[in-house]
């Protein structure tokens, strides 16, 4: 038992996880794999924006409120003193003081004492204490605001005593009046109109005395009122009637009241403390509340730079979260992108192997076998491929061998050929010549027909002669011989035409060749072999009617890489069912009329296709032949 | 006076051999024709080798006519041995070729033969040749003046 087996269940199932088998599993792998950046993108800013979130949090629940609640104890302590200053002139204005201490002061304070830190707790007890002291001086203030002692004199003046004063003052003189129309008790009217003067001067005693308190206005005060005293007594006394008399005692009740007020405000003028709350507010509330805020400031100042602190260091995490997420994503888009190029890359690499592999196959480049590199669809696809490679190579071989083989067939048959037609053409020479000096020794001697007999075994003879010669070339065409060359078609056109005009004496004939004819790249033998033949077609086969037969030789451009050339004439034309059987070995369309062996356009066609090059034949009966043959164009590098 | 022309003839064939020795005759050419019957005869008769030291009985020829295919040394081994030899290149040699198409013709020339002419052998296309290479007093026994 091998170490890899107990390993190996593990190893492989990781790494069929994570180099999953498939082209699908691949791409699963890999955008999820590009996923995962993002993903761990997000979690980065995640963690970034939760630190931000918990320095704002803080400075939400904690340090802007423990400011907010300094500041709001200070502005309520303000406020309470500010309603307290008010509430001399009036209830109304308590309401709101104490309302300033229920719902502003307190709870901010105890909120404050909650929230703050433990080196701020002394500090704190001891605003709570001096609040405390304050708040009980501002309820003494309040308190001695309300009590009586503590009206100002000239508010009781004015408010109280004056009224009464003008109402009394009123009543005396309309009651003057009254009394002196009906012309009775001039006494009583006597006693009031000193009683007027009397009052008048008290109360204008007294003006003078709220007003500065010197002492001799105070004595104006108190003889005016113990003048009008004494007045009144002497009214009680008086007869009256009923109405006089209601109007005397309201009179008398009137003055009571005026005096108790006369007397007491006088009192309260003088008294050191004559404005209690006033003297307990400067002296006891103002330097209270100038400690208070003073303690509520410095806690308000610290709580404020706690705050701008965290704002500050909030506002830098933020622009730090900020930054750290744009730096995140221009990372991650950059990472992403590389991860993924290399995944796409790593399955249309071998994709493009494959594709490569198969182009130079299709070329005809069947290399080596292409390594597997993956498990996947494309690995079988490349395993499927290196069998076909294979078999390729296999059939190539096969091919190649049978090609070889043909190839030594062929050329044992060309050997064979050429030593038949050898060894015959040797007895054939001395059929021919022995019948030629026959002919000679006992030529005079024989009859008309006799020499007809030697006519025809020389005949005859030749025409095997020639036979021979022909199945020699045409066996020695597979074979190239030589080596290619550049040919100047002009030349050797020229050349076939002289040829023919000597083969064709006599007959007329008018030759024409192509001017500017191009060169081409083959055996110069055998082109001149397969313009020597055409010609000598053309010229064998030219009806003896016709009056004045042209041969023509061209030329024009063939298909890619050829030129094509034309052989013309004007004869009797070939029946287009006979176009291609013409090409065919010993087929003879003439018979014994015209010469030949029937090979010379079998034996043209197998120069050409030897070449590549091919052979068709243009023509229809009565208007002529024109056949068309390609030859290699030189390429370029072609040398001579 | 007229100087025999001497013709080594080397064919193999006895019918080729008659027939050119009968053309020849028949147009008057000198009859002082050897034959023999392969390379290694042919060149055992230039080279006076064994009974062919008889100059009298075998004398040296003026002009060969070699043809090709024949047994032991063929018409290309003569042909080579002949023209390689200073002593023995000077004298004149006519191929005999089954046809003028052969390629033979061209490795002949190569080889260093004079002239070829085609089997049956065409007296007109003889003499044509002969008189090619300058060679008319083989047909008129002239000798010229350098022929030796």
């Amino acid at each position: 038992m091998s170490n890899s087996d107990s390993g190996g269940e593990g190893t492989t199932f990781i790494s069929r996880l994570l180099k999953p088998a498939s082209l699908q599993g691949k791409l699963l792998v890999s955008h999820l794999s590009v996923a995962s950046l993002g993903f761990l993108a997000l979690a980065l800013s995640f963690l970034a924006t939760e630190a931000l979130n918990k320095t704002v949090m803080h400075l939400v629940s904690e340090s802007s409120p423990k400011a907010i609640m300094a500041t709001t104890a200070m502005s309520g302590v303000q406020r309470s003193m500010a309603w307290l200053r008010l509430s001399f002139g009036g209830e109304m204005f308590q309401a709101s003081r104490r309302k300033a201490w229920l719902e502003e002061i307190w709870p901010s304070i105890a909120e404050l004492g909650v929230l703050a830190g433990s080196d701020d707790q002394p500090r704190i007890r001891e605003l709570v204490a001096m609040l405390k002291e304050l708040e009980i001086a501002q309820w003494w203030v309040e308190d001695a605001v309300e009590s009586l002692g503590n009206v100002p004199a000239h508010v009781t003046l004015m408010e109280e005593i004056q009224p009464i004063h003008e109402s009394m003052i009123s009543i005396i003189d309309s009651t003057l009046l009254d009394l002196k129309t009906r012309r009775i008790n001039a006494p009583v009217g006597e006693i009031l109109s000193e009683l007027k003067s009397d009052m008048q001067v008290s109360f204008f005693g007294m003006h003078d005395f709220v007003n500065s308190a010197e002492e001799w206005t105070e004595r104006d005060v108190l003889k005016g009122l113990s003048n009008a005293r004494a007045a009144i007594s002497s009214l009680s006394n008086s007869k009256t009637d009923s109405e006089l008399g209601e109007t005397l005692e309201w009179i008398k009740r009137e003055f009571s009241a005026y005096d108790q007020l006369m007397m007491k405000t006088l009192s309260e003028r003088k008294a050191n403390d004559w404005n209690v709350a006033r003297w307990t507010m400067e002296s006891e509330v103002i330097p209270i509340k100038s400690r208070v805020t003073q303690g509520l400031r410095l806690l308000s100042a610290k709580y404020l730079a706690e705050m701008k602190k965290e704002a500050e260091s909030a506002a830098f995490l933020s622009q730090f979260a900020t930054a750290l997420i744009f730096a995140l994503i221009v990372v991650m888009v950059a990472l992403a992108t590389v991860m993924s190029q290399r995944n796409a890359a790593k399955i249309t690499r071998p994709v493009a192997a494959l594709s490569r592999a198969a182009e130079d196959m299709a070329a005809g480049r069947v290399a080596t076998d292409i390594p597997v590199a993956s498990e996947d669809e494309i690995g079988a696809l490349t395993d499927v491929f290196n069998k076909m490679r294979a078999s390729l190579t296999e059939k190539e071989a096969a091919l190649k061998k049978r090609a070889d083989d043909l190839e030594k067939a062929n050329k044992e048959m060309e050997s064979f050929i050429y030593s038949v037609s050898h060894d015959l053409k040797v007895p054939m020479i001395t059929i021919q010549g022995m019948a030629k000096l026959l002919e000679r020794e006992m030529g005079e001697n024989l009859s008309k027909d006799s020499n007809a007999y030697f006519k025809y075994i020389f005949d005859a003879s030749s025409n095997m002669s020639d036979l021979l010669d022909d199945l020699l070339e045409i066996s020695r065409v597979g074979r190239m011989d030589v080596n290619p060359d550049i040919v100047d078609m002009n030349e050797l056109t020229k050349r076939a035409l002289a040829e023919a005009e000597a083969f064709s004496k006599g007959r007329g004939f008018t030759f024409i060749a192509q001017s500017d004819m191009p060169h081409v790249f083959a055996n110069r033998k055998r082109v001149y072999q397969v313009l020597s033949n055409l010609t000598g077609n053309a010229i064998k086969f030219m009806p003896k009617d016709v009056a004045e037969p042209v041969l023509e030789i061209g030329c024009r451009p063939g298909p890619e890489g050829w030129w094509e050339f034309f052989v013309r004439d004007n004869g009797a034309g070939i029946d287009p069912k006979y176009h291609e059987k013409i090409f065919t070995l010993f087929t003879r369309l003439h018979g014994k009329s015209v010469e030949g062996t029937g090979m010379g356009l079998a034996f043209v066609r197998k120069i050409l296709e030897n070449i590549g090059g091919t052979i068709r034949v243009e023509s229809a009966p009565g208007v002529g032949a024109a056949f068309h043959f390609t030859l290699p164009k030189v390429q370029e590098g072609e040398k001579p | 006076m007229e100087k025999a022309v001497r013709i080594l003839l080397v064919e193999d064939d006895p019918s080729h051999r008659l027939l050119i020795r009968k053309n020849l005759e028949n147009h008057g050419v000198s009859n002082q024709i050897s034959e023999v019957e392969d390379g290694q005869e042919a060149l055992d008769y230039i080279y006076g080798v064994d009974m062919y030291a008889d100059r009298k009985k075998y004398p040296m020829p003026d002009i060969v006519i070699l043809d090709i295919k024949m047994p032991r040394v063929d018409g290309f081994g003569v042909l080579e041995k002949l023209k390689s030899d200073p002593k023995m290149k000077s004298i004149p040699v006519i191929m005999l070729t089954t046809s003028s198409r052969d390629e033979e013709v061209a490795k002949g020339y190569k080889y260093g033969a004079n002239a070829y002419v085609t089997k049956p052998l065409d007296f007109a296309d003889f003499a044509k040749k002969l008189h090619d290479l300058k060679m008319f007093w083989v047909l008129t026994a002239e000798i010229p003046h350098d022929a030796d």
